[in-house]
């Protein structure tokens, strides 16, 4: 930031306002204003006014919106004051999302490749014409290879996405991956292991909070990012720990540098001396916990004094806050948190959080972590085909692929930590894992994939080792990418779908389950400015196409075909939108009327859930049907059914530095960094590189400095700063861009995918994005 | 139909027959059958009731949890709709069988049908 000559007022006025939210308004207020004095429109324009309920896109909170339309053009978008989900807040993405749909750098028509491919050679073609392509490609490659899952179809969360998987099914391949193994598959595997789900914590009202690698106050998650601050409890104790000084830090009652992969060793000692001190919750471990005695036998060894030594937090004060983590419970929370792609054992880690949450009776009660609820919604009872061609996802059949994903000075001291080494144990199969799946592609093990679609995700930047991603697209024979702008990953395909905006476009209900469980659903706030098309017109479109082309039905029952377009076409696809989601809430009686009006619904007023799993004859998710402290499972697998701590196998070398990685509050991965108001923030990444060793290399503030991992390197700026551990260098995502037509960013800053290596959790297919060590040297 | 094509009919059906019912009679069924096609045949034939507000209660693979499955595929025979299992075959009763248990409420994917 310093590299970017931001004034030390507007630092601290972002710093500030990124770590309070929705203080951020009147801030960018400013910023808008100016954007669109520049654009030549009026302050306040004059006409017919209208506010209009919707919810963001711009990130996965999918916030609470009113939008302000003047005249039929978005004005602004100010934050929904009863969106119980976002507390009423809106941050900076949220309202940049203005300046979206008239972004200049938006994809208008559908483009087809001319030239070779990342040479930026396009003609536009009419969507007739796009459609009869992508149908014929997926003929001619179902045909040439006799399997449909030599297609592979990429995509992340959003309302849409579920048209996208109608689009699939159509075709019939078993690969799909998602941003999941990039993101919190760990988290949910290790949570999941003990309690049988992967739950929300109740920051409104807990009393003690531990938050280990989490910076909600500026990765934002609604809505704890607000609960947290905004709605504590009077006296609530904040405990972070993290190698960075982060904005969540600067919230903290106490915050702890801890030394990177050693977080566990923190967790056991808790556990240890609540144990050994007789601290735990007696009559909760014996009603719903399984496994106590095993547990205890296994933390003996890590006392206080074990882990000051791994993690670098003095014993005494691990004992202090095991005992304060006690005492406020069952209104203590260690914070489940998101996104956890950093470490190889990183599913235990997570597994010892939550160990440590269960024997205090944190769970399900208020203040404590608790289960998501849900709104049940009317599905459509849709039944796609079963094709005789379609082969199981690659990365679950290919053997012996994890050994080749992770590099050898990690794989080697894996065996005998409790970790597979010859493929993925908890392989999801709708996420799949971006690393062994694309290990597998690039081997062809155990068939070839020839055709990539890719839609919302963009794999160029988000999946580490890019240059593997892009040998793997030498490997397709088309690759198609649904998508707003023309992002890096577009910038590759053959033919690139432009998609409407969140704020042109009606997008099914959606169940956002949480402690307080609401639905929300999307409506056009503007007519469509260009020649796009939402995911659910894209595959009616595309759907349509195939069935012209009967080769692509000769491995179904021909009554199969007939209910096909029976079901999907006519029943679903060819209908208003607008019916699928009336349907959708069918049961509740106004609850159409009510989204229409607030943008969101609950049945029951939006109230909090707690307690539906305190009962003794509740049957967990687990083998046992308890929370299992010993997972069964696991031992099933021949994994460590208990969180027992390993050795990091791979430290850092004497001129390297481990690379972390995270967010900005005013930033989403890779997808907002072009937005013109968002732009103004920031303009560029830096490195964050601790004083002391800046000194040692001869850095100074804003130097240009070269980033060196195994697989690549990368040129950008210094940020010279006390708030990062000297063992550690930190840049934010989503900037170093290959797409010339992102205008405003392209090849400003450092790109995080050329950097990492991937390196595989190989319990959940998770990449470790903490696990690449870097040298730094000043150019 | 000629009196021996009649008979060679009834022939086929009645070792169709015979096999289906030593195969069931046995009870194997494992979780090694194709899940994909398991999910399909479901969903084709047993959520056409099993669904929410049908004739019968709402189905998911996790309404049940893995012995539950064992069970109820076990002894089919005590369900009322009994005689819709009998029209499928042992392979698709196994397929069917293999997608409920690797989906069931303590299996490491407990799937909804949603």
């Amino acid at each position: 930031m310093i590299g970017n000559k931001m004034t030390r007022r507007k630092f601290l006025g972002i710093s500030a306002a990124s770590a309070a939210g929705v203080a951020f308004a009147p801030a960018l207020t400013r910023v808008v204003r100016a954007s669109e004095k520049t654009n030549d429109y009026s302050i306040l324009p004059k006409g017919k006014r209208e506010f209009i309920a919707s919810n963001c896109d711009m990130c996965v909170n999918k916030c609470g919106i009113i939008c302000e339309v003047v005249e039929g053009k978005l004005h602004k978008i100010n934050p929904n004051p009863k969106n119980i989900k976002s507390r009423g807040m809106l941050c900076a993405k949220g309202n940049a999302g203005a300046a979206l749909p008239y972004s200049p750098d938006r994809l208008k028509t559908p483009l087809l490749r001319t030239g070779k491919r990342g040479e930026g050679k396009w003609k536009e073609i009419s969507w007739d014409e796009a459609f009869k392509l992508v149908a014929k490609n997926l003929a001619d490659l179902k045909e040439k290879y006799q399997n449909r899952s030599c297609v592979a179809f990429a995509s992340t969360e959003g309302f849409q996405e579920e048209f996208y998987y109608y689009l699939v099914n159509s075709f019939g391949s078993m690969n799909t991956v998602r941003h999941t193994t990039l993101c919190l598959s760990s988290n949910i595997q290790g949570w999941s292991s003990v309690f049988g789900v992967f739950p929300d914590a109740d920051l409104q009202h807990a009393e003690y909070v531990i938050m280990l690698g989490s910076d909600r106050a500026q990765a934002l998650i609604t809505p704890d990012s607000v609960d947290f601050q905004r709605f504590k409890p009077k006296g609530q104790k904040l405990i972070v720990l993290d190698p960075r000084f982060t904005e969540t830090a600067a919230k903290a009652d106490r915050w702890y540098p801890v030394k990177p992969r050693t977080d566990q060793a923190f967790v056991l000692a808790l556990i240890n001396v609540i144990i050994s001190e007789n601290l735990y919750d007696h009559a909760f471990v014996e009603t719903y916990t399984y496994g106590f005695e095993e547990l205890k036998n296994l933390v003996v060894e890590y006392t206080p004094e074990w882990a000051q030594a791994k993690c670098e937090i003095p014993a005494d004060e691990i004992r202090q806050i095991a005992r304060e983590f006690a005492y406020h419970a069952p209104r203590s929370v260690i914070y489940p948190g998101r996104r956890s792609a950093f470490y190889p054992n990183e599913v235990y880690i997570r597994q010892t959080f939550a160990i440590l949450a269960a024997i205090c009776g944190c769970w399900d009660t208020i203040g404590a972590v608790v289960p998501k609820s849900s709104v049940k919604l009317n599905m459509h009872n849709v039944i796609f085909p079963f094709f005789m061609l379609s082969q199981p996802r690659v990365d679950k059949q290919a053997v012996g692929l994890v050994k080749d994903v992770v590099p050898d000075s990690v794989a080697c001291p894996m065996v005998g930590t409790g970790l597979p080494v010859d493929s993925c144990a908890f392989l999801s199969e709708k996420d799949g894992s971006w690393g062994s799946f694309r290990e597998a592609v690039l081997q062809d093990n155990p068939y070839p994939v020839r055709g990539f679609f890719c839609f919302k995700q963009n794999p160029v930047q988000s999946v580490p080792n890019v240059q593997k991603t892009l040998t793997m697209f030498e490997k397709m024979e088309f690759i198609c990418v649904i998508e707003q702008q023309m992002s890096d990953t577009a910038w590759y395909a053959d033919l690139v779908l432009p998609h409407s905006t969140y704020l042109e476009s009606w997008d099914p209900v959606h169940n956002l389950g949480g402690i307080e469980p609401i639905v929300e659903f999307r409506q056009p706030v503007i007519k469509p400015l260009f020649d796009t098309k939402t995911m659910f017109e894209i595959a009616g479109g595309i759907i349509h196409e195939m069935v012209k082309i009967p080769s692509l039905w000769d491995d179904i029952e021909p009554a199969d075909f007939e209910a096909f377009k029976k079901d999907i076409l006519e029943g679903v696809l060819d209908k208003p939108i607008v019916e699928y989601i009336q349907h959708q809430v069918l049961e509740y009686p106004g609850a159409f009327e009510e989204l229409l009006k607030e943008g969101f619904y609950t049945p029951d007023g939006g109230k909090a859930r707690y307690g539906s799993t305190r009962n003794p004859d509740f049957r967990f998710k687990t083998k046992t049907g308890k929370i299992e402290l010993f997972n069964e499972r696991y031992k099933e697998f021949g994994l460590f059914p208990l969180p027992k701590y390993c050795e990091p196998s791979a430290l850092p070398g004497p001129d390297q530095y481990r690379f972390l990685v995270g967010r900005t509050a005013w930033n989403t991965h890779t997808s907002t960094q072009n937005n013109p108001y968002l732009w103004e923030i920031q303009k560029e990444n830096t490195i964050w590189i601790n004083t002391a060793e800046a000194k040692k290399l001869g850095i100074s503030q804003g130097d240009e400095v070269r980033v060196k991992s195994k697989v690549s390197e990368q040129t950008i700026k210094a940020y010279v700063t006390e708030k990062i551990r000297p063992d550690c260098v930190f840049y934010v995502n989503g900037w170093g861009r290959q797409s010339p037509w992102m205008s405003q960013i392209y090849k400003r800053g450092a790109s995080e995918s050329e950097i990492l290596e991937d390196v595989l959790d190989t319990i959940s297919g998770s990449m470790c994005m903490h696990e690449t060590f870097v040298t730094i040297t000043k150019i | 139909m000629k009196k021996n094509q009649f008979f060679a009919t009834v022939l086929v059906a009645l070792l169709i027959a015979a096999t289906f019912g030593i195969a069931m009679a046995a009870d194997e069924f494992t979780n090694t059958g194709n899940d994909n096609k398991g999910k399909y045949l479901f969903r084709k034939n047993c959520r056409t009731c099993h669904i929410p507000g049908g004739t019968a209660p709402d189905l998911s693979p996790n309404s049940k949890t893995q012995a539950q499955w064992q069970r109820t595929f076990k002894s089919y025979e005590k369900l009322t709709c009994k005689d819709e299992w009998k029209k499928l075959s042992q392979g698709d009763l196994n397929d069917t069988y293999t997608y409920l248990y690797n989906h069931a409420y303590d299996s490491p994917q407990p799937a909804t049908c949603e």
